[in-house]
């Protein structure tokens, strides 16, 4: 509602709306701007009330978020790294655009850095906002190399075990679980989702709370989650998989499952054997296609490759599939068994007192969980955010989804729930599956892991570049491959093989592969990634010509650029897109307006991406086509706009020509007027296409179409894994099943986790504060920031239990010294003695540590994460096992 | 005339913060001091030996029907409305700080004339601000005025903090406190709070 401003101070008020920046939850934002004698700021942000995402509610971040755009210690124009100044001081001049894309232009031409001497670092805003400018910026420029800084820690470690089984690989990834309406909610360590905070999540978890579920939390501290719980269980650090090995193994044993749904929407009943080498396999017809027996009896049918639906066999007989075969079943001279089989076998030796050796748990308390779970409906064992920690949690998180899938519980009123968005593209991706037709723009439009293997493939083969290169992190494991050392077998947009590779030890046939330049957006790996050092060093190295950054805030990496560009905050500008609501249930379309015009001379991504690529290849036009091949927004209207919009505007040209060709693309897709689409969504912020009843009516997978995993099946028996293991990728890791995966948090003994540990020796954890988006800047924004101090000794301290505090004559507050046991690596912090955590366990919040000076409210806080954590990664996705090692714990 | 109350269910507040936040971009909190805030949520360990609880429990004003502040307040800045919510007049207090002393929920900070340099600067155009005095939340009466619920009310992530009507016997907040589900902070100093909390430890024995 604008209010007419007569008078002098009068006030004018407006409302718009936008998305908000600090997680991957994406909450739909109201702003208002007061304008006072022509001078128009933000003034309070609010969840946008007209969303089902996150129902009018936002965090303390969503809350906070204006103060970013009013930070004063704000990157305000292009800078420069002064001549004669070496990365990491922190010294730079203030540049004009020209004067630094020209510094760009000559420093690429006169160091002739090769296109695949790039390397592009991103964090996960600009993944989620800008990916379909970025990867197109790669293909066009020739660029094979992507950092993306969601990938080890979360998208790829954590999620893709969850994807194995349920297909949904997707840019905003994780299921919404349907907490409203569950009945027993069962949370393994994971607090960020809930405590940590995602609104979209907290909200409905704290509805289902208020309607009596019970709540049961495994963490070996009383994180914000486990204390809403009811029962709060502290489990030892790294053996969640244990406990949910055990708990299968009863629900399975026990019968404690959906048999019709098993029968029917999963490939337990498909027939497998063990080759000679023992490896399982599936016992597929000569086609390939999965065969079952017929409940009750020997007869043996065979199933479509790709369907939802077991009870009807190729012919097209209805029929029921059994889980189970005779005894000393065989066929074809094999001793055959179903995959459910196959798994229980698996199982076997996971009882409940092994389990409760492991994690500390009583035996008792195992199985009456389990049973718990087992007989209550609507149950859900949260899917878990952030991955990384252990190199079991990609297993653990796949083990959650098949204790989900064990009850069914898959896109039903009270279980794990697909967003709106992932079921639309799944739908119209069968449809042109159905139909043979070519889909085009995959970005856009691929689903689940028909997505991921389009990424992996993109990147992971260099006949896609005519220069021949694929991404170095490929040629690096390919090489340690061959010469028989520790490898990764999907390092998918990982920095494995980069510090390498900047160091000139990655090949490509004879040659070096350096990695000379860096394009690094909206990231920060000093504090994201492990250990900072390695990233110092990398960026450092003289090897490395140019570090190019696109930031918001001086982060702790921006000291090693050489030229920083500046980037607009999420209030100052309209998106080049129109985007998906998120992980909503409700199918519904949302985009970002700008609430006031740029406070200082930054610039939009995708303009800053159009530049770089006048700069690095000269082929625009080539970017242009990529962006239309990939995310199916047209070149040559965007081309025709551009150059309309050029003749007007300084800044932003490019991401209003998207803009423009986004809305009209759309409105073309959905039959109305792109000024309809726009009213709307000045109006509300949101565009509702279809409720969420009608998307589970149509759309439920695997009950009205199949999930997007490679059989259509909600997957026990992973059929990448085989694909894996059939590469040479033998480690447990690979597992085709459920199967444990030892850790190991001390050297040595077979035996680390439940042998004693020295008195001043402790198991390390780390975790989210609600405050605090993991390791980034906002720990710099004022409000967020007064918040920290005034609970100081909570967030910033180092967790530590009285009883061992006072055999090391620590106290509240003292100042400490932590020693990673394995690395060596040291650190400092202060106690914060607490009866909330295990007493063998230290926790910090990853929040703090900063220190960079020019992050004036919170460099100095606390513990930086990344200051303890060592390189070490686990072998299929490169995951950071960030928890994998023990600390000394001493006064300072 | 309605009769404005809070009632907290403890059992959905998970500590976030976000109604600290909300508040103070909402009143332009001198958010440059950590301890100046209308709303501001404990985290504290409580129990003993093993049986330990961690516990969220959001402080703020109680708008007492019988405020300690506004008896000791000498200029009459405190004052109550019909509706219930006490507030402070800006241009009549003159900081003596008594209402701090005199109210044992510990719901009122000074706003000094430093804050308000750096209030003008931080806020800038927007600075609403006239004079130093003492603060205290308001339940958000100029939101309230026009219908909307407080700020922290509005974005409580977990719908902890609730907000209505005591005179409205359909209200669920006034259901709620009638039926004894939820309490006040120490009744028996005489006070007559009107915030609430909903107790969310079963406690045993």
């Amino acid at each position: 509602a604008v209010k007419d401003a007569v008078a002098k101070d009068e006030v004018t008020e407006e409302v718009s709306y936008s998305i908000c920046n600090f997680c991957s939850s994406l909450c739909n934002l109201k702003v208002t701007s007061h304008t006072r004698n022509g001078d128009k700021r933000v003034v309070k942000l609010d969840g946008n009330p007209h969303s089902t995402l996150n129902r009018g509610k936002i965090c303390a971040r969503g809350q906070s978020g204006l103060r970013q755009t009013y930070d004063t210690d704000r990157l305000k124009t292009p800078l420069i790294r002064v001549e004669g100044s070496k990365r990491g001081e922190y010294a730079f001049r203030a540049a004009t655009w020209e004067e630094a894309y020209d510094y760009i232009a000559q420093k690429t031409q006169a160091a002739e850095i090769k296109p695949w001497e790039w390397t592009m670092v991103g964090g996960w805003t600009s993944c989620i906002f800008y990916m379909s400018w970025a990867v197109p910026f790669a293909m066009a420029n020739e660029v094979p190399n992507i950092v993306a800084s969601p990938m080890q820690h979360c998208v790829t470690t954590g999620h893709i075990g969850t994807d194995l089984v349920t297909g949904n690989f997707n840019i905003h990834d994780e299921m919404l679980p349907d907490f409203d309406n569950a009945k027993y909610i069962l949370f393994m360590g994971n607090n960020a989702s809930i405590g940590g905070v995602s609104t979209c999540r907290m909200v409905r978890f704290a509805q289902g709370r208020k309607k009596g579920a019970k709540i049961v939390s495994f963490d070996p501290r009383r994180s914000e989650t486990a204390a809403k719980a009811d029962e709060w269980i502290q489990i030892r650090p790294g053996t969640d998989l244990a406990f949910l090995l055990a708990m299968m193994r009863i629900l399975m044993e026990e019968g404690l499952y959906d048999a019709s749904f098993l029968r029917k929407h999963t490939n337990m009943p498909f027939l497998a054997y063990r080759d000679e080498d023992g490896e399982l396999r599936l016992l597929n017809d000569p086609e390939g296609r999965p065969q079952v027996l017929v409940e009750g009896t020997n007869e043996v049918r065979t199933l479509k490759t790709f369907t939802n639906d077991n009870n009807i066999d190729v012919d097209g007989n209805a029929f029921t599939p059994s889980l189970l075969t005779p005894v000393a079943y065989s066929l074809d001279g094999k001793a055959v068994m179903t995959v459910f089989e196959a798994q229980l076998q698996e199982l076997a030796s996971y009882t409940p007192e092994w389990a409760a050796e492991i994690t500390g748990v009583p035996a008792q308390t195992i199985v009456r969980i389990a049973h718990e779970f087992g007989t209550t409906r609507p149950a859900i064992i949260d899917p878990g955010w952030h991955g990384a920690r252990y190199g079991s949690i990609m297993m653990q998180r796949r083990v959650q989804a098949m204790i989900q899938a064990l009850t069914g519980g898959l896109d039903r009123t009270g279980g794990w729930m697909n967003s709106a968005e992932v079921h639309h593209k799944a739908a119209r991706m069968y449809e042109a599956m159905e139909h043979g037709y070519e889909m085009g723009s995959p970005l856009a439009t691929l689903a689940g892991m028909a997505f991921a293997k389009m990424v992996i493939g993109a990147l992971s083969n260099g006949d896609n570049f005519s220069h021949g290169h694929p991404g170095w992190a490929w040629s690096w494991n390919a090489q340690e491959k061959a010469a028989g050392r520790f490898n990764v077998a999907l390092p998918v947009m990982t920095e494995s093989g980069l510090k390498e590779s900047v160091e000139g030890r990655v090949k490509h046939g004879d040659e070096p592969y350096l990695t000379r330049g860096f394009l690094i957006n909206a990231s920060n790996p000093v504090r994201h990634y492990y250990p900072d050092s390695r990233w110092k060093e990398t960026l450092s190295h003289e090897n490395v010509e140019l570090v190019v950054m696109i930031e918001v805030l001086p982060s702790d990496t921006a000291p090693y650029a050489d030229v920083i560009l500046p980037n607009t905050t999420y209030l100052e500008r309209d998106e080049p897109a129109i985007y998906g609501n998120g992980v909503n249930h409700d199918l519904a379309l949302t985009t970002r307006y700008a609430a006031i015009p740029p406070l200082y001379d930054t610039e939009e991504t995708a303009d800053i991406l159009l530049r770089m690529t006048e700069i690095i290849s000269g082929n625009t036009d080539v970017f242009h086509e990529w962006v239309e091949k990939l995310t199916g927004l047209k070149a040559e209207p965007i081309k025709a706009a551009l150059e309309r919009n050029r003749q007007t505007m300084k800044k932003g040209a490019y991401q209003i020509a998207c803009r423009e060709v986004s809305f009209n693309q759309t409105a073309e897709r959905l039959g109305v007027t792109p000024e309809h689409i726009d009213e709307v969504l000045r109006a509300k912020g949101i565009y509702h296409e279809r409720d969420r009843e009608y998307i589970l009516d149509h759309h439920a997978m695997p009950w009205r179409m199949p999930v997007p995993t490679e059989c259509g099946r909600v997957e026990f028996f992973s059929n990448l894994m085989r694909q894996l293991r059939d590469d040479g990728h033998l480690e447990p890791n690979f597992g085709v099943l459920a199967t444990y995966i030892p850790i190991k948090l001390r050297s040595g003994s077979p035996q680390e986790v439940s042998a004693p540990l020295a008195k001043d020796e402790f198991y390390f954890t780390y975790g989210k504060t609600p405050t605090v988006s993991h390791a980034s800047t906002n720990n710099n924004n004022p409000v967020l920031a007064a918040i920290n101090d005034f609970k100081s000794d909570v967030y910033k301290g180092v967790w530590i239990h009285p009883d061992r505090a006072k055999v090391l004559g620590i106290g509240m507050g003292d100042s400490i010294q932590i020693t990673n046991t394995q690395s060596g690596q040291q650190t400092g912090g202060h106690a914060y003695v607490t009866r909330l955590i295990h007493p063998d366990v230290i926790f910090i919040y990853s929040s703090f540590g900063v220190e960079n000076k020019a992050l004036s409210r919170t460099h100095g806080d606390g513990t930086a994460t990344s200051k303890l954590i060592p390189y070490q990664v686990e072998p299929v996705v490169a995951g950071f096992r960030s928890q994998e090692f023990t600390v000394r714990i001493a006064r300072a | 005339m309605p009769h404005f109350a809070m009632v907290i269910d403890l059992n959905t507040c998970v500590g976030c913060n976000a109604c600290m936040a909300a508040c103070a971009m909402e009143n332009q909190a001198p958010v440059w001091d950590k301890d100046k805030w209308r709303t501001y949520v404990h985290d504290k360990e409580i129990g003993l030996g093993s049986d330990v609880n961690r516990r969220f429990f959001p402080r703020l004003c109680n708008h007492c029907d019988n405020p300690p502040c506004m008896s000791v307040c000498p200029t009459g800045a405190t004052q109550k409305k019909a509706n219930g919510i006490v507030f402070v007049d800006q241009e009549l207090c003159m900081g003596c700080r008594a209402c701090a002393m005199a109210c044992p929920y510990h719901a009122r900070v000074a706003i000094t004339s430093d804050d308000m340099r750096e209030g003008r600067e931080f806020y800038g155009s927007d600075y609403r601000r006239t004079s130093p005095s003492m603060d205290k939340c308001s339940f958000c009466d100029h939101r309230v005025e026009q219908g909307i619920k407080p700020a922290c009310v509005e974005t409580c992530v977990g719908s902890a903090r609730m907000f209505g009507d005591l005179d409205d016997p359909n209200d669920p907040v006034a259901q709620m406190v009638a039926s004894g589900a939820a309490r006040a902070l120490m009744p028996h100093i005489g006070t007559r709070p009107n915030v609430y909390y909903i107790d969310d430890i079963k406690w045993r024995g």
